[in-house]
């Protein structure tokens, strides 16, 4: 079976395969989704069924010379756009040379397979001019081409762009299909897990691989404790310990958006209960004990206006704002909210 | 700039409805053929997206855009064609298409002409992206001044064969500010036979230089209408079968692009083959259909959170979009305030997938008010969650934060109602200490209490009742009659004076004296001539405001306040300087 590789991802998989079977391929695919769920992966395994010598085009073998080129990013006609890393470390800018570049490249036959494949990860972090400069070829690529475009969030695209591909929407994970993905990596060699621990791993991650990877169990539980106790004890009397509290936390600044992703979710099962007193939708079902009176004590528009905070808080950390300022403003807002 | 050539490699054995191959880069010569297997087993990438094989071709196929296509053919037909075109428009609404089919009018065999052949020889190359009179420019990756300054040492050259010389800039607002600069001179008298194209999507960023050198056309996006009419065509050639409220879907999902709306059924074709029905066009587009949204709706006006909140988490496990729910959601509460305000609700809602029972009935529950509020929360939800990586979160708060809503009420009715409940607390505690004594018992207090009014009138003249009314209706004569007095109000006369002429020159004005005049009228029930003037008795001598002091304490002032002169003399003190007035 085709794609077989990929788990989860029935619908993309299916739109996929029928358009390999019909014969039907566009010539510009946009992988869009959350991150980390395997939209890359997909894009890759079928630059290698179009040019597998054994199996394709309907299928790769993964052994054949094209398929271990293509895995190591040395075929002739597999391209592989991301952007490039600044001088500091964060993920730049696909730059206009980049796509000009390959539009150079594209115009020629294939050299040894049978479709270009051009892979541009992260089309979201195309600046202006290489989006813009992108947009023809985009429209009428050169014969036997295949672009296929990457993104985390589609809104970030131009309209141009989104308009000149084929959408391809994937979801967020199953917790089945995310363990076993763990399960293969640490079979494989690929990570050094403990097997009991992965379904807890899986269960947190919503849905998202690098997620289940990389978060730290104890941690988090450590988190959320003090998170649950920053929201109990927010009020004006206390100002003293809770900005104690930013100073040591906005030293950490890594952990920063982890930590306010719990406080949201955290946040948010605290107003769910609130109205509905429904444990079956709540994220956080281990602390229930703890969430449940505090969920009493609060009223609906506070969690809502804390939740507004927060959500703020993490978009303002986001474009690099002083991190103990923000945290600072964050938790008088939940003062006044409480 | 790069020239933009075909390379037109033979394809023989090939059927494939090529219409338009235009090659943005050079052509690999020599280099190109270099595949290491023979050509009848290379993966047939026949496939062409419906975007590019149903391009039109003509003008007549060109869908929408009449005002555009009218004037073009007038001008070719009178032989009026200007010398630059700027054709801006959103996605997918045919500015590409309209020039390409522009320059095989002017270029066909058959003279300029509104309707070119397509068989000739250059219609057959323009269309093929071949012909070397007609250049193709992507500017967003030819931007530079250098490329520009190619463009114009070529440009003198005559035509090889053609009867015009065509460049076609797409996406002109890309090029740089020094690149616009030096086409101007160009642009404005450029050499005989040569005819400028651009097209861009964004009109705004092109200099007015280059403007006012060019006709400038706006292209609209298409309607609803037009591109289910070209779905409809592409899938009666295409053998498809597809029901009407799925090509609403697909269309409305195209918001105004005939790209946008062709790449759907694209994709709705490669997930269903050639059947098609709503369900898998939900799926697809991600769209949870219009029975959710009527249950949501539903569940809101119970506000049963429980099952709000069930309904998001499993629109979210069943791989829809929550950004689409919210938009249809919005477009929902849309129908149901047309509903609830139309008398003809159905003519408005244009739409099959409607149903105006189940509209009706739930805006029979709903308080205008809370459809007001619910699509002020979602709209601003809307755009929140295009830029938040945690859409599903900031949803659900909106879902709750929509269950809290509850009807506004009117300050204007809240305010009467205020004033009421005051008014009824003076007329019952302030009745004995009323007004003080008034000099010629003329004078009516203007605070709260209603005072005798003078011989003739009825008992009591209400003309805190009438201050009220005025208020009601503009709200900044609050102001000015609290500083005012009420020297006679009588039956058919109303003498107001005021403390300063500033005040004064504003009610004088006909509208606000309309104001007055009609609050009377409406509170006593018979025409009131007003009276103003300037009031020049000292402030002792008034009954006065209810803010006014009573006369004792206003004749010796208490030693707290300062009066003005001291004030002056303080700053002077402290500051320096003259009084000059």
């Amino acid at each position: 079976m085709p794609l077989s590789y990929i788990l989860g991802q029935e619908q993309p998989k299916h739109i996929l395969k029928k358009a390999l079977e019909f014969g039907s391929l566009p010539h510009a695919y946009l992988f869009y989704g959350p991150e980390s769920v395997g939209k890359k992966l997909t894009a890759i395994e079928l630059a290698k069924i179009l040019n597998c010598t054994e199996k394709g085009p309907l299928d790769r073998c993964n052994t054949c010379p094209s398929c271990r080129k293509i895995e190591a990013r040395t075929h002739p006609d597999f391209f592989l756009i991301e952007p490039e890393k600044t001088a500091s470390g964060r993920d730049g800018q696909i730059k206009i040379e980049q796509i000009r570049d390959l539009q150079k490249k594209l115009v020629y036959l294939p050299y040894e397979g049978r479709v270009k494949v051009a892979v541009v990860d992260s089309a979201e972090s195309l600046n202006l001019q290489a989006a813009n400069s992108f947009l023809k070829t985009l429209e009428e690529p050169p014969s036997d081409t295949l672009i296929i475009l990457v993104a985390n969030n589609l809104y970030q695209l131009l309209p141009t762009i989104i308009s000149r591909c084929q959408g391809i929407k994937f979801l967020s994970l199953r917790p089945e299909a995310v363990q076993k993905i763990l399960t293969r990596k640490v079979e494989s060699g690929d990570l050094a897990l403990p097997l009991e621990e992965l379904e807890l791993r899986a269960a947190r991650s919503r849905g998202r691989v690098h997620r289940a990877v990389e978060q730290d169990l104890e941690r988090v539980q450590e988190y959320r404790n003090e998170l649950l106790d920053l929201v109990e004890g927010s009020s004006f009397e206390n100002m003293g310990q809770l900005f104690e509290w930013t100073r040591n936390r906005a030293r950490q600044t890594e952990d920063l958006q982890d930590l306010l992703n719990e406080l949201l979710t955290l946040i948010r099962d605290l107003a769910v209960l609130k109205r509905s007193a429904h444990p079956q939708w709540i994220f956080n079902r281990d602390l229930l004990d703890r969430l449940t009176p505090l969920a009493e004590q609060k009223s609906l528009s506070a969690l809502l206006k804390m939740f507004d905070a927060a959500h703020r808080t993490k978009g303002a950390l986001n474009a690099n704002l002083n991190a103990q300022l923000t945290l600072d403003n964050m938790l008088i807002s939940f003062c006044e909210a409480a | 700039m790069k020239i933009i050539q075909t390379h037109p490699r033979s394809r023989a054995g090939r059927a494939r409805p090529v219409r338009n191959q235009t090659r943005v880069f050079p052509p690999s010569r020599g280099q190109a053929v270099l595949a290491g297997e023979p050509r009848n087993q290379r993966f047939p990438v026949e496939f062409q997206v419906s975007a590019r094989k149903w391009r039109p071709q003509t003008f007549n196929e060109l869908v929408g855009q009449e005002h555009i296509v009218r004037t073009l053919k007038n001008a070719i037909e009178l032989g009026r064609v200007s010398h630059a075109y700027l054709f801006s428009g959103t996605r997918g609404v045919g500015k590409t298409t309209l020039a390409r089919i522009l320059a095989k009018a002017l270029n066909c065999q058959n003279g300029p002409t509104p309707e070119p052949c397509g068989t000739c020889p250059f219609c057959i190359e323009i269309r093929e992206g071949r012909c070397i009179d007609v250049q193709e420019i992507d500017g967003a990756s030819n931007n530079s001044v250098a490329e520009v300054r190619e463009l114009i040492d070529n440009i003198h050259y005559a035509t090889s064969a053609c009867r015009y010389k065509v460049y076609i800039i797409d996406e002109i607002h890309m090029l740089t500010r020094n690149a616009f600069n030096a086409l101007l001179k160009t642009l404005e008298e450029p050499p005989s036979r040569v005819v400028f194209i651009f097209a861009t999507t964004e009109l705004n960023k092109i200099p007015e230089t280059i403007l006012s050198r060019c006709q400038s056309f706006e292209f609209k996006p298409l309607n609803h209408r037009q591109i289910i009419r070209q779905l409809e065509e592409i899938c009666r050639h295409e053998k498809i079968q597809i029901d009407d409220v799925s090509l609403e879907e697909i269309a409305k999902n195209g918001a105004g692009s005939m790209r946008d709306a062709q790449s759907l059924m694209d994709q709705v074709i490669a997930y269903c083959g050639k059947t098609i029905n709503s369900g898998s066009v939900e799926a697809v587009l991600g769209i949870a259909g219009q029975k959710a949204l009527e249950n949501f709706v539903d569940h809101l006006i119970r506000k049963d959170v429980t099952a709000l909140v069930g309904q998001v988490q499993e629109i979210a496990v069943q791989g829809k979009d929550l950004h689409l729910f919210c938009r249809d959601l919005l477009e929902y509460i849309r129908h149901l305030t047309m509903v609830k305000v139309a008398k003809d609700p159905a003519r408005l809602l244009d739409s099959h997938a409607c149903n105006v029972e189940t509209l009706t009935r739930q805006a029979g529950a709903v308080h205008l008010d809370e459809l007001h509020q619910i699509f002020t929360v979602l709209s601003r939800t809307e755009n929140e969650m295009k830029r938040s990586p945690m859409a599903q979160m900031v949803f659900e708060m909106t879902v709750l934060r929509l269950t809290d809503v509850r009807p506004f009420q009117k300050i204007d009715d809240l305010l009467q109602e205020i004033g009421q409940q005051e008014a009824g607390e003076f007329r019952s505690a302030g009745s004995p200490p009323a007004p003080a004594p008034i000099p010629g018992g003329k004078s009516v207090s203007s605070s709260g209490s209603a005072a005798p009014a003078p011989a003739g009138a009825e008992e009591t003249l209400p003309w805190d009742r009438v201050r009220q009314e005025i208020i009601r209706k503009k709200s900044y004569f609050d102001h000015y009659l609290t500083t005012c007095r009420v020297i006679e109000f009588g039956p058919g006369n109303l003498h107001l004076a005021f403390s300063d002429d500033f005040t004064l020159g504003l009610v004088k004005e006909e509208k606000n004296l309309e104001t007055i005049r009609e609050a009377v009228k409406k509170i006593c029930g018979h025409n009131v001539e007003v009276q103003l003037s300037r009031d020049t008795a000292p402030p002792s001598a008034g009954a006065g405001a209810d803010e006014k002091k009573n006369p004792e304490t206003m004749n010796n002032p208490p030693p707290g306040p300062l009066n003005e002169t001291e004030v002056i003399q303080d700053a002077l003190d402290i500051f320096g300087g003259v009084v000059i007035r």
